[in-house]
């Protein structure tokens, strides 16, 4: 069975289609030929294909969950470009409606920040990146529009966290500076810009996780100028006028409001299923060793409840005005409760986890909608869950693991294939695919609390695991080899 | 911290629709059909509706709403660069061809990773498809 398709893209008689780990061509034409898959090997979050100069086939670029741009000519694996944070957001960037280069794209990020890749006939860089170490909320949606109508195109972003922002383009596209930044309390989850309203300006139209489509006006300020003030009889005219229609439309929500309740009352059966969207992320923040979990909601949240075997600390609440409780117990290590205000549809904070043992985290999740229901989440939690996957020529992998006489090892021998121990390992430390097609694999590994290193030698009948620090390899026997 | 700015651009808020949870790419414009006229805008929701919304006597209204397809909206995509109007939206592991009428549903194809190719051909073919 072939995994849900995330996202595609269409371009002639190609479609580009994401999912999950995989990115294929298909061309059609008098059947459906497939050209070629790539194997990411982890998640997929972003793809945009364009036609650049100088190149004969479109590329297709992509933003993985191991915070790499990487573009590709069909399966081949052109450049990889190293970013702040798992791209989430690709788009063609911009100067000004004349511009019909095809060489930049705008790009945003899980962890908030955004910059411009450039793409040559030979070459690929990113040429700056905005925002990196901060930590804001991810970017869901942006693009290179001249909103403002001055000739000159702005930068437009939109933000999970309900933010939208605004950055104008200087002399060269090297510089940028933020001139707007709107708040709104929905959770954003894309946009489009266009001409909704006859005889109006370009619209921001914005769609949102609750389901509320709606629009950003840039307003005219000629238009304000040219206002003429109102006479005093006009005004208490339009205000009594006003009045009246306030006054009828509210009698028209409590009359809805009253016919949708008696619909309830009449429809309401207990095994009828009143289902509303949940959406989470739960990332590792390697800075800072914690985990940001967002709970993103169609219905406003009243109220979460989280519960664990794994002992773990509640370090921030990000949302404001939420009520937090936390205790614990013998059966359970962390339970936290959250009260929350009646509009609120996303939920942030940062969890620290204590290493040692597998288990999941609950989390129940009852929303402000009538009859009462609940969602809940299972997030698993692994072992070794502040780990994460480097390189193996980064620097410090070169400091830590290049004096043979400080490391502890762990042998593990016997009859098995690399895939089986692989797949027990998938258990225990993030970023190590579950499934493994090859019969050789390394990993490296860093704790982001104590930035020790973990080395992970796989091959059949054989595992060794060395490290500069005993307990990661105690956890690793004692919870699950033996 | 938070950045300093002067704030040159100010917005005006307008709610136009309530439609089920949406996700990523899932809301475009589409094309203008005539010069100076405003655009329409096709949505897909979460529960499997698309929507067409056009601005009308003064306020928005929905000209077009599907019943639902059996999974979420996913994603849409629209190929204006060809002859005829095409406008892409997948659910589940499939694409489907559609236009501004959303009248025409034309099965695009289905993602099967671990499947003969051929089998898929000979599938599209026994079912009409191209």
């Amino acid at each position: 069975m072939a995994d849900n398709i995330n996202t595609f893209k269409v371009i002639d008689n190609n479609v580009w289609a994401v999912s999950n780990n995989y990115v294929s061509r298909y061309e059609f034409g008098d059947s459906t030929l497939e050209k070629g898959t790539f194997d990411n090997e982890c998640p997929i979050h972003s793809l945009f294909v364009s036609e650049i100069y100088g190149k004969s086939k479109p590329l297709s670029i992509i933003g993985s969950d191991d915070s790499k741009l990487k573009i590709l000519s069909t399966k081949d694996l052109l450049y990889t470009l190293p970013v702040n944070s798992a791209p989430t957001f690709i788009y063609p960037m911009k100067q000004s409606s004349y511009d019909y280069s095809d060489n930049n794209y705008l790009f945003g990020t899980r962890s908030g920040s955004h910059g411009i890749l450039n793409i040559e006939k030979d070459s690929a860089k990113i040429l700056w990146e905005n925002n990196i170490n901060i930590n804001m909320s991810d970017v869901v949606c942006l693009r290179s529009v001249d909103i403002n109508l001055d000739g000159q195109n702005e930068i437009i972003l939109a933000r999970s966290n309900g933010e939208v922002n605004i950055f104008s383009i200087g002399q060269t596209i090297l510089e940028t500076s933020l001139i707007s930044k709107y708040e709104t309390k929905e959770v954003l989850t894309g946009f489009d810009v266009g001409k909704f309203k006859p005889d109006d300006d370009l619209e921001i139209m914005l769609s949102s996780y609750s389901g509320l489509v709606f629009s950003l006006t840039p307003k005219s300020n000629v238009k304000e100028k040219n206002k003429k003030p109102i006479d005093k009889k006009t005004f208490t005219k339009n205000f009594a006028e006003l009045s009246n229609e306030v006054d009828t439309l509210r009698n028209l929500i409590s009359k809805k409001n009253e016919e949708y309740e008696k619909q309830l009352n009449q429809a309401y059966n207990p095994i009828n299923k009143n289902p509303f969207k949940i959406n989470y992320k739960f990332i590792l923040l390697n800075e800072e060793a914690n985990f940001l979990f967002t709970i993103d909601s169609e219905f406003p949240i009243e109220m979460i409840i989280m519960q664990s075997v794994v002992n773990m600390d509640l370090q921030e609440v990000i949302t404001k005005d939420v009520g937090v409780n936390v205790i614990s117990d013998e059966k359970s290590k962390f339970i936290a409760t959250l009260k929350l205000k009646e509009s609120i549809h996303q939920v942030e904070m940062k969890l620290r986890t204590y290493e040692g043992i597998s288990d999941s985290l609950s989390c129940t999740i009852i929303p402000y909608n009538k009859p009462k229901t609940a969602y809940v989440l299972e997030i698993p939690i692994k072992s070794l869950s502040l780990h994460k996957k480097i390189e193996e020529s980064d620097e410090i992998v070169k400091n830590n693991i290049s004096d043979e006489n400080n490391l502890n090892v762990l042998n593990i021998k016997g009859k098995f294939n690399a895939s089986e121990i692989n797949q027990i390992l998938s258990l225990i430390l993030p970023d190590v695919p579950e499934k493994l097609n090859k019969e050789t694999a390394k990993y490296m590994m860093q704790s982001t609390f104590l930035h020790t290193i973990v080395e992970i030698n796989l091959e059949n009948n054989i595992c060794q695991i060395k490290s500069n620090y005993l307990t990661p390899l105690i956890i690793i026997k004692v919870n699950h080899i033996n | 911290m938070d950045e300093i700015f002067e704030d040159r651009l100010h917005f005006t808020k307008l709610s136009y629709l309530t439609v089920g949870s949406l996700m990523k790419n899932t809301i475009k414009f589409l094309p203008s059909q005539k010069t100076n006229l405003p655009q329409q805008l096709f949505i897909g929701d979460s529960r499997g509706i698309l929507y067409v919304a056009e601005y009308k006597k003064g306020e928005p209204d929905i000209k077009i709403r599907t019943s639902p397809f059996q999974k979420e909206i996913s994603c849409v995509d629209l190929n204006f660069n060809v002859k005829t109007e095409k406008i892409y939206f997948s659910f589940g592991n499939s694409i489907f061809i559609t236009n501004r009428q959303c009248k025409v549903y034309k099965y695009f194809f289905k993602l099967i990773y671990f499947y003969v190719f051929n089998i898929i051909n000979q599938s599209h073919n026994k079912l009409g498809i191209f």
